[in-house]
């Protein structure tokens, strides 16, 4: 097992202000996860439900509310920043916007190679190797971020995850910024480093198409919580939590058609009683509206799965 | 390299203003520099007496005139670029030295530091900048030196401002925190990405104060806190020909001008550096 | 019967320090009265630029009319003056974007800015009528978006509402001048899926009932294909295909088209992997001689890197700009 997470948690405090009582948010409530060595597991959900935050829970970039977290087996729940250093270099992060994780002054040798001097190797051999791997010919060393197009960011930004051989990427909506047709090129790219490379990915999207072509296992997040999670194939053939069903029915297809789903996304600040779905949810009963909200049990979060 | 200096130029050359700014800066800096070697009266620079020849209009021989001695107004005004250059530049180096990494810290630590330093920055700001300058030229006593301390003194608050504002934006973008998980430390964030993504408002805000400092230098200098005759000083000189006007005008007009020239240089030459200096702005 | 909206031979630059983009390069559209018309194509194809030039919304400098026409009922929209194209926008031609956040002002309530919009309509053609009355028109319109307790959402601020009740605002606002056409330029772009979904069925019943013209432009054929019945498809600048949105899907006849197409991933497990399109778009500093595609298409001849193809119509309603499409 290469990354085990359980009980992961995170409840943002918002201060008391003259216009705004005091309030306590949950971002992250309760999720557990693990991920195989050269595994690939989605996380789909909309803005809100938490998956950005529970991606850097596990990198540790924030602190967690409880819960706890391995890493190739060791506990890193609780190290220190000093300790995390070295351990960041076997597991990467890929951001959602490229043109914003690029930093504007640092030409794409020095941020590729900017990883590479910090943990000590030269940088000089590898960098153009990193670039050839993600398809940058060699005359983009010396590009500045805003000559370059939002694919060839994201290229960048995946060879430089790349230079310090991470066995772990979290890909934050890494091809939301982009155009079909580079998305397509981009998921190309991942896929083959991900078999080159024996990478693992956790992938997070909105979009389960997307997951679907990366991804063997799904989880679906609604409000900081995962409501189904199992193989991708039988999540997407047979969803069997409601809004699992809606998210798949609200997908705009080709061929047209499908359901809308009532309603926005509570607030998170005041979620609803019972299941946080229920709400929304086409079949809620009374024993949705009260009670403790569902705990996943056999792959799905539901009273009535 | 060739392109981005091309890009500048094109940026400058679009803006009539950026040129302008441009040219006088150019001109009060070369008048500066070359200034001994070109004024017609190198002696009058020390000071002298010739009462024979005081307070002759503009001609020939005297471009600007002369003043209340007969010392040669246009000598005596170029040698001002000198003065009031260098303790422009002076002034507004050192308060960007001692505000900038104040406000860095500030922004990218947080916490009670943050505190500290930002609750001393706006007591310093929360006096007119002006009037605590002669508070502090006159507990020193008046002079040139002195002057400078003063303003420098009240000149640095505003760098913390602006540094902190900006590490604290730079603070929450996606690529610092992309440093973070390449595994960088606390000092290369700085040092790396805050710092190089700050300096373009900085510089802006460096420029625009060269010429703020010159003004408040001659005005110092007018309320008889800074510079002393003989030293040719603008706002000095403006200061004493103050006394002949409205009559003998070339004595006041020409130092006058000469800092309207070089406040509007400065301000205008911030404009254009903003333009260039945004790693975005190359439209098209 | 005339069109309500007719392009001809519409070519738009701007001028910048690389040189001038041609970003419009003879575009040739034109929409009868009660059509919804997608426009799709990837960013940078210049299909917002499309949208703006409509309202001559794109500032000027950089952007630049090097020919062409915009009729809109029978008048040249690039030669109206001030006052007749103030009249035009909001009123025959009403715009909703893609950010709603950054259209609503977050110091004004929603009341006020739905009064102002509307005051403002009747101010561009007469006497704008009081403010209660146009508080009620307000009401009247968030119900006909699907927005309940009007009272209440007039009341409250921008930063108060959900993104996709944002939209629905804006979409009312827009509704307000009763207008002939709306353009909607990404207007889902920014909502979760869900409520993505919602808008749109939103945007189909208005056009329904009123009888809406409707130019929607989206990166998402999925998104188009939800809501307009004809689709034409963008490439750096050009037309490539104009078409039934129904037939678009099933038989592609432009490359890119096709192209754009096998690029999408698709939920159902069945069909073939996503293919990406090798290459990037041109640049349009210097574009591509002949077709602006050839460079990337996989059955360029000589022929398409030398000759511009035109867009001709292959069967009824079906046009291509393609050398080498055939039914």
């Amino acid at each position: 097992m290469l990354l085990h997470a359980s009980g992961l948690a995170k409840t943002y405090a918002t201060r008391a202000t003259a216009f705004r009582r005091a309030s306590r948010v949950a971002a992250v409530a309760g999720v557990d996860l693990s991920l195989d060595k050269g595994g690939a597991l989605g996380v789909v959900g909309e803005s809100g439900c938490g998956k950005s935050t529970l991606a850097r829970l596990l990198l540790r970039l924030i602190p967690l509310s409880a819960g706890r977290i391995l890493f190739e087996g060791r506990d890193i729940t609780a190290l220190p920043e000093a300790a995390l250093r070295p351990l960041r270099a076997r597991m990467q992060l890929i951001h959602q916007n490229p043109s914003a994780a690029l930093d504007p002054r640092l030409s794409v040798a020095d941020a590729v190679a900017e990883p590479l001097r910090i943990h000590g190797h030269d940088p000089r051999a590898r960098v153009p190797a990193l670039l050839a791997e993600v398809g940058l010919p060699g005359d983009f060393l010396h590009r500045y971020p805003h000559e370059l197009s939002g694919g060839q960011k994201q290229r960048v930004c995946i060879a430089r995850a790349l230079a310090l051989e991470p066995r772990l990427l979290i890909l934050d909506e890494p091809t939301s910024a982009l155009d079909v047709s580079v998305q397509a090129q981009v998921l190309e790219l991942l896929e083959g480093l991900r078999r080159q490379r024996g990478l693992a990915y956790l992938f997070i999207s909105h979009n389960l198409a997307v997951v679907r072509q990366v991804c063997e296992q799904v989880a679906v997040m609604y409000l900081g919580r995962v409501v189904e999670q199992g193989a991708i194939d039988a999540v997407l053939s047979s969803p069997r939590h409601p809004y699992t069903r809606a998210l798949l029915a609200s997908v705009p297809r080709l061929g047209g058609g499908g359901v809308v789903l009532e309603g926005d996304a509570p607030n998170p600040a005041a979620p609803p009683s019972g299941c946080p779905f229920h709400p929304r949810c086409a079949v809620a009963r009374e024993a949705c509206r009260e009670g403790p909200a569902p705990v996943l049990r056999h792959g799905v979060a539901c009273h009535l799965a | 390299m060739t392109r981005k200096l091309r890009l500048a130029v094109w940026l400058l050359t679009r803006s009539f203003a950026s040129m302008l700014g441009i040219a006088l800066v150019v001109s009060i800096v070369t008048l500066a520099l070359i200034g001994p070697w070109i004024v017609p009266y190198p002696d009058h620079v020390a000071g002298g007496i010739n009462l024979a020849n005081k307070l002759q209009p503009p001609s020939a021989a005297h471009w600007f005139g002369t003043d209340e001695v007969g010392l040669d107004i246009l000598t005596r005004v170029i040698i001002g670029a000198r003065v009031s250059l260098l303790v422009g530049i002076g002034i507004t180096l050192s308060a960007a030295l001692i505000g900038v990494p104040l406000g860095i810290l500030a922004g990218l630590v947080g916490g009670p530091l943050r505190e500290a330093i930002m609750r001393l920055t706006d007591l310093f700001l929360s006096v007119p900048g002006l009037v605590l300058a002669i508070a502090l030229v006159a507990a020193l006593g008046a002079g040139i030196v002195n002057a400078m301390i003063a303003l420098i003194l009240v000149w640095w608050p505003g760098y913390v401002r602006l540094a902190e504002s900006k590490a604290l934006s730079i603070r929450s973008e996606p690529y610092i925190e992309a440093a973070r998980v390449a595994g960088a430390t606390t000092t290369r964030i700085l040092w790396r990405h805050v710092l190089p993504n700050s300096i373009s408002p900085l510089i802006v805000k460096m420029s625009m104060d060269i010429g703020q400092a010159i003004l408040a230098v001659a005005s110092l200098g007018f309320l008889g806190l800074g510079a002393r005759p003989p030293t040719p000083e603008w706002g000095a000189m403006i200061s004493i020909a103050r006394g002949y006007l409205p009559d003998w005008w070339w004595y006041a007009i020409f130092p006058g001008a000469f800092i309207y020239a070089a406040v509007l240089g400065f301000n205008l030459l911030g404009d254009g550096l903003r333009d260039i200096l945004d790693p975005k702005s190359n439209r098209g | 019967m005339t069109p309500l909206l007719a392009i001809q031979d519409y070519r738009l630059a701007f001028d910048g320090f690389d040189g001038t983009a041609h970003v419009l390069d003879g575009i040739a559209l034109e929409l009868h009265a009660g059509e919804t018309l997608g426009v799709v194509g990837e960013s940078g194809c210049g299909k917002s630029v499309l949208a703006r030039s409509l309202l001559r919304l794109n500032p000027s400098p950089p952007a630049r009319v090097v020919s062409g026409h915009i009729r809109f009922e029978g008048e040249d929209v690039l030669a109206m003056p001030p006052a007749r194209l103030r009249a035009l926008r909001g009123r025959r031609i009403a715009m909703i974007f893609q950010d709603p956040a950054s259209y609503l002002n977050p110091l004004l309530s929603i009341g006020t800015q739905m009064e102002d919009a509307i005051r403002g309509q009747d101010g561009a053609t007469g006497r704008a009528r009081p403010r209660d009355a146009a508080r009620d028109r307000a009401a009247t319109l968030l119900a006909a978006v699907g927005l309940a307790d009007a009272p209440r959402l007039l009341a409250s601020h921008p930063h108060q509402l959900s993104g996709g009740m944002r939209q629905r605002v804006l979409i009312a606002m827009a509704l307000s001048g009763d207008p002939a056409l709306l353009v909607a330029d990404e207007p889902t772009t920014a909502l979760d899926v869900t409520v993505q979904a919602q808008v749109l069925a939103l945007i189909a019943g208005l056009v329904r009932e009123r009888g809406l013209t409707l130019m929607l432009i989206s990166h998402d054929l999925g998104v188009i294909a939800a809501a307009c019945a004809r689709t034409v498809v963008m490439y750096a600048g050009n037309i490539v295909e104009d078409a039934p949105t129904a037939y678009l899907l099933a038989r592609p006849l432009h490359p890119y088209t096709r192209g754009l197409l096998a690029a999408v991933p698709e939920l159902d497990s069945h069909g073939p992997r996503p293919r990406g399109i090798p290459g990037g778009i041109p640049s349009l500093r210097s574009p591509p001689p002949g077709c602006r595609f050839h460079p990337r298409c996989d059955r360029a001849s000589a022929l398409c890197a030398t000759e511009k193809p035109g867009l001709r119509e292959l069967l009824p309603g079906r046009a291509v700009a393609c050398h080498h499409a055939e039914v």
